[in-house]
């Protein structure tokens, strides 16, 4: 019998089943990965295990006993630990105090400094984590803080550890570290729940692969019997005849040229050229402040030095409604803290950088809103029940939809996007991806920048690598593979044959 | 959990205020009839208005995420203006215009603290609070000052006239405020960035949005309305009290959370403030003619207050279990 197993697990919210009837299980040392698309039931099957919500029906069983988890506290004592998606840190506690927060050591009634901090320090080492024990939580950047948050739940030496998307905010050399941590935490006879969207993990880490679809189970494979378009075809439920669109038109003039921008303490001496038609890459490893410089092409940051040109003149932006005017547009990468208004509809949310040329006699016309969401609606397949649904209950892939609608409204010559399609479904993503192609086809020049490499290699015609602030490449399409590029981004190589 | 339930709470988001005035109502004309009389209705209405007034541009404050605590001070300082000038005989009209410009200006230095300082609302009206409440006990040299009879017959007709002989004048420019707010709030691009603003910044700010703009109108928006509300409290009493405002700005802050906008930002109630701010006062009204003193009135505020918001804090609980 399975170590875990849950049984016919069924979940509603609002007469909405999230989960139907799904039966899954898992054994003692095993990596098991959960995947599915957006919506499929992953986390809340998840939040299930983890005490935060509870199924309508069904069982938990562990170890051969039926156990009853109606709180956090309940899946903690049960030996259940889980890494969540959304970071739970306290940004003004230490290091050492978020990771052993519900366990602090304490003795006449005042917390042990000195053991805590050792604690922590002994297992961050065994993490082989560079992070001091006494460093405020803040003072750490994402990708840190989320291997802080790793470490919270290998701290309670739970048996069945979860994990939520961990590498979502990883730079490639921390997510070998994960790996590492995750085979140990196997060859320990423990069981790891991986949960991911990338599905280059799933194959490298996972021993097993679970696929819910629509909140239904569909099926558990040895992951070394099923290939990845198996895999997207079952998770999707229908077949994909091709993920990636690849571009084959010719770039026009050139439309923006970058000269020299520095900016103290972010990055130096960058230029670059960006034409119509053009889809440009940036590549670089996390906190390499490549989000900086298209940043300050956008109004949000203001360079230190050097030159914008705008068909050929001068632009210094110093907010984004000025970069707008200019037709620059912009689609952030982090949706929910600087993307959608959540509280707002689907139609706001759309409309909201157009209200002027919507209105008259400074009335909005809901007649011009509704006209330009249909037309956005059939271009993009956007799916919302109504225009007055609030954004919030979108799933990401449609959020992302919507703040490209909303650039693109706008009008614009330069597109620049963050990001594409970080955390959003794989049926999503081909659908970014073709729009993008088609974007870039009728002339807009497109700037992406991404974290994921197969995704610039394989839409981008040309892709810039940065590493601590500084261009080290400038790479044209036939020499854009994972590794060269990688090795431009680590700063061990240059190439600059793209440039022209 | 039912679809049902979430339509429930849709609706209870629009009119759970205005359920709650009904079932006021209900109780006390069970108890004494003479409290749901039209007279006495129109009455608390009037009553509600100088609240009122100040609440619709509290609702736009709070919607973009902010606070406007120098209202109160601001409704003393006008206060003064319209008193100490209409006293001199000057002409009412341009008294009041001056009032409103006055008002406006207010508006201006909290907008500017805010945006150029970069100071929370929280704390810059509160100090602004102090500040405009100094402003007023230096021009009035900490004396209250009484409109002779003969130079306050404008004014006093905007609270004690009746249009058309039966509707009082301040429940007519209660209405009309109201109706106004909700138009701009509905209708105009500027009620859209003030819930985006409230709902969220950041996204506002890289949407093009210019943030610091609004934030400056909303601040002007409070300051006008508190403005207002000032010529209806001299329209009431004839006088130019200093210290009339100090404390008041909970009343309007009051109408607004009854109303059901909730004090995080990017949503609000326009016409929910409107019966908060009547709420308020028919619960006073009617337990004054019930012989209840002003302790149990108070007591009687935060009893529905807390009422109100514990319906909400359910509403929450539902929620998240769903989100």
């Amino acid at each position: 019998m399975a170590y875990i197993e849950l049984r016919n697990i069924t979940k509603s919210f609002y007469g909405v089943k999230a989960l139907s009837d799904v039966s899954l299980s898992f054994e003692k040392g095993e990596v098991h990965a959960v995947v599915g698309e957006n919506g499929a039931g992953k986390s809340t099957i998840m939040k299930i295990l983890g005490g935060i919500y509870f199924a309508d029906s069904g069982e938990i069983w562990i170890d051969g006993k039926k156990r009853n988890i109606n709180s956090v506290q309940d899946a903690i004592n049960n030996g259940i630990s889980v890494v969540y998606q959304e970071l739970n840190l306290m940004p003004y506690l230490t290091v050492a105090e978020n990771i052993f927060l519900y366990n602090l050591p304490v003795s006449r009634l005042m917390v042990e400094k000195n053991k805590l901090n050792q604690q922590a320090a002994q297992l961050l080492k065994e993490m082989e984590l560079d992070i001091k024990p006494n460093e405020l939580v803040s003072m750490l950047n994402v990708s840190q803080q989320q291997m802080v948050e790793v470490a919270k739940a290998l701290s309670r030496n739970s048996d069945i550890i979860i994990m939520d998307e961990p590498t979502a905010a990883l730079n490639n050399k921390e997510v070998e570290t994960l790996y590492r941590i995750i085979r140990k935490l196997k060859s320990q006879g423990k069981t790891v729940i991986y949960i991911s969207h990338r599905l280059k993990e799933i194959f490298d880490l996972s021993d097993r692969v679970s696929i819910l679809r629509d909140g239904n189970y569909i099926g558990t494979y040895n992951t070394k019997d099923i290939d990845q378009k198996t895999l997207v075809e079952k998770m999707v439920g229908r077949e994909i005849s091709s993920f990636y669109t690849t571009s084959n038109h010719e770039p026009g003039e050139v439309v923006l040229e970058v000269k020299n921008l520095c900016k103290e303490g972010y990055y130096k001496d960058i230029s670059f050229k960006l034409r119509k038609g053009e889809l440009l890459g940036i590549a670089g490893l996390m906190g390499c402040h490549r989000e900086e410089i298209v940043k300050s092409i956008y109004g949000l940051m203001q360079p230190d030095s050097g030159e914008i040109l705008l068909h050929g003149k001068p632009i210094s932006p110093k907010s984004p409604s000025e970069a707008l005017k200019l037709h620059i547009g912009y689609v952030t990468e982090d949706r929910k803290n600087s993307g959608i208004f959540g509280l707002m509809t689907v139609r706001e949310n759309l409309t909201i950088s157009v209200l002027k040329s919507l209105s008259k006699f400074g009335i909005i016309s809901g007649k011009a809103e509704q006209k330009l969401l249909d037309e956005y609606t059939k271009r993009m397949n956007m799916k919302y029940s109504n225009a007055f649904q609030r954004i919030n209950s979108l799933s990401g892939g449609n959020q992302q939809k919507f703040l490209l609608a909303r650039a693109l409204a706008r009008g614009c010559e330069v597109l620049i996007m963050l990001e594409p399609t970080r955390g959003i479904d794989v049926g999503a993503k081909a659908e970014i991806y073709a729009m993008l192609e088609e974007l870039a086809k009728q002339g807009l020049a497109i700037i992406v920048v991404s974290s994921e490499l197969p995704e610039i290699i394989s839409i981008c015609h040309r892709t810039l690598t940065i590493f601590q602030g500084t261009l080290t490449g400038d790479i044209p399409k036939e020499k854009m593979e994972e590794a060269f590029i990688m090795q431009c981004a680590t700063g061990n190589t240059t190439c600059f044959e793209g440039r022209n | 959990m039912g679809i049902n339930v979430k339509k429930f709470w849709h609706i209870w988001d629009k009119i759970g205020v205005l359920f709650i005035l009904v079932v006021v109502a209900i109780v006390f004309g069970i108890i004494d009839s003479r409290i749901i009389e039209v007279p006495q209705l129109l009455d608390a209405i009037s009553r509600a208005s100088i609240t009122g007034v100040a609440a619709a541009g509290m609702t736009f404050a709070i919607c973009a995420g902010g606070f406007d605590l120098s209202v109160g001070s601001i409704l003393s300082l006008i206060a003064c203006i319209l008193a100490m000038n209409m006293a001199e005989g000057m002409n009412p009209w341009l008294v009041m215009f001056i009032g409103i410009v006055v008002g406006c200006i207010c508006g201006i230095i909290n907008g500017l603290i805010i945006t150029k300082l970069k100071i929370q609302t929280f704390v810059a009206t509160l100090a602004t609070q102090m500040a405009f409440a100094g402003v007023a006990l230096v021009y009035t040299k900490a004396v209250a000052k009484n409109i002779p009879l003969k130079y306050g017959a404008t004014i006093r007709y905007l609270y004690s006239g009746k249009l058309l002989g039966i509707i009082p004048m301040p429940a007519v420019i209660l209405v009309v405020i109201f109706a106004i707010s909700y138009w701009v709030y509905k209708q105009t691009p500027f009620g859209v960035k003030v819930r985006a603003i409230g709902s969220n910044e950041t996204a506002a700010r890289a949407t093009g949005i210019k943030v610091d703009r609004i934030t400056i109108l909303v601040f002007i928006v409070t300051g006008v309305t508190a403005a207002l509300s000032a010529i209806l409290q001299v329209a009431k009493l004839s006088v130019g009290d200093p210290n009339v405002g100090t404390g008041w700005e909970i009343n309007p802050i009051t109408a607004v959370i009854l109303g059901g906008t909730p004090l995080s930002g990017g949503k609000g109630n326009i016409w929910g403030t409107l019966i908060g701010a009547i709420l308020v006062e028919f619960v006073k009204m009617g337990l004054n003619i019930l012989g209840v003193g002003e302790a149990g009135q108070k007591l009687a505020i935060a009893i529905v207050l807390i009422f109100a918001l514990t319906i909400s804090g359910i509403k929450l609980i539902t929620q998240r279990e769903a989100s």
